[in-house]
């Protein structure tokens, strides 16, 4: 049966191919792509055939079929980069930069406020390594322009995004190792 | 006539009927699904075959090119490489030689009773 596909069928399409290509979220992104391009051809090519509703339902379970490609990616055990990882490394370093900068904001306060009477302007420039540089203005031993602002620098940025590829791609220095542990169990097993 | 094949038989000589399929003709995706229907394997289904190639293709067995399509997107045509041709041949040996001695074996006629222990000498 060759038919000729509908807007229904070509979003019914559409829909898969990107539920598909959001399930290979792990997959770096040019095979991801590679991937979602073939498989729309493919599926259209079915859908001429059999018509979509059976083209669809011969493709089977996209969670599955998402995880047998990564599987043929990586191998079945292999190691794989993790979005999620990335994600999680970012979101426990993000309290550790702030826990830092309050720590260090705060002693220096304390320090400067131990100085009787202080008065002046004084840097703190410790931070520098966060990209962050106090300046607090003292008059008669109380700070009178606080200077501080909710915001994130650019460095802490560049700590987050790195500290997301190293989650996330760790894999790739830890795949020596998860291969000798592989042979390491293969061998006391046929002992 | 619609037949089921065991999935995990299926699964190991998978690659190869791919290799020997694709080493007679450069095919794509859905077509190698369609050509492994017509061979006998009515129940595969799409979400078996795409996976395979794709390993295939990560183990350096296939190569692809696209192919505009005049009815739809460029399709990923996929033709065996050295390796390919290579695991083809040796897997096909090593298929057929164990064909050799399961067949005979699954083929003689099964009694309604096992026969007794053989005695020992």
């Amino acid at each position: 049966m060759t038919s000729n596909p509908t807007r229904i069928d070509r979003l019914r399409i559409e829909w898969t191919v990107w539920a598909f290509e959001y399930r290979l979220i792990n997959m770096p992104h040019r095979l991801r792509v590679a991937k979602r391009r073939e498989m729309r051809a493919d599926l259209r090519a079915a859908a001429a055939d059999v018509g979509t509703a059976e083209a669809l339902r011969q493709l089977g379970s996209l969670r599955q079929l998402a995880a047998e490609y990564l599987d043929a990616q990586y191998g079945e055990h292999g190691p794989r980069p993790t979005f999620w990882r990335g994600i999680t490394w970012m979101v426990l370093l993000l309290p550790i930069m702030f826990a830092l900068e309050d720590l260090g904001k705060w002693s220096f306060l304390d320090g400067v406020r131990a100085i009787p009477h202080a008065t002046g302007v004084f840097h703190y420039t410790r931070l520098k390594f966060l990209g962050l540089d106090f300046t607090y203005t003292f008059a008669d031993g109380r700070n009178i322009a606080p200077g501080w602002s909710l915001t994130v620098t650019s460095v802490e940025l560049a700590y987050l995004l790195a500290a997301f590829l190293i989650g996330a791609r760790t894999w790739r220095l830890l795949a020596p190792w998860r291969r000798w542990r592989l042979r390491r169990a293969d061998a006391i097993s046929d002992q | 006539m619609t037949s089921t094949h065991d999935p995990q038989l299926l699964k190991g000589v998978l690659s190869l009927l791919l290799l020997r399929l694709l080493a007679e003709r450069e095919s794509y995706g859905y077509e190698l699904v369609q050509r492994l229907r017509e061979a006998g394997l009515a129940g595969i289904s799409d979400g078996t075959v795409y996976p395979a190639l794709a390993r295939l293709e990560r183990e350096g067995r296939v190569s692809t090119r696209l192919v505009a399509s005049r009815s739809g997107p460029a399709r990923k045509y996929y033709q065996p490489t050295g390796t390919g041709h290579t695991a083809l041949a040796q897997g096909t040996a090593s298929w057929l030689s164990l064909a050799e001695v399961v067949t005979p074996v699954l083929a003689r006629p099964v009694p309604a009773q096992p026969a007794p222990p053989a005695k020992e000498a």
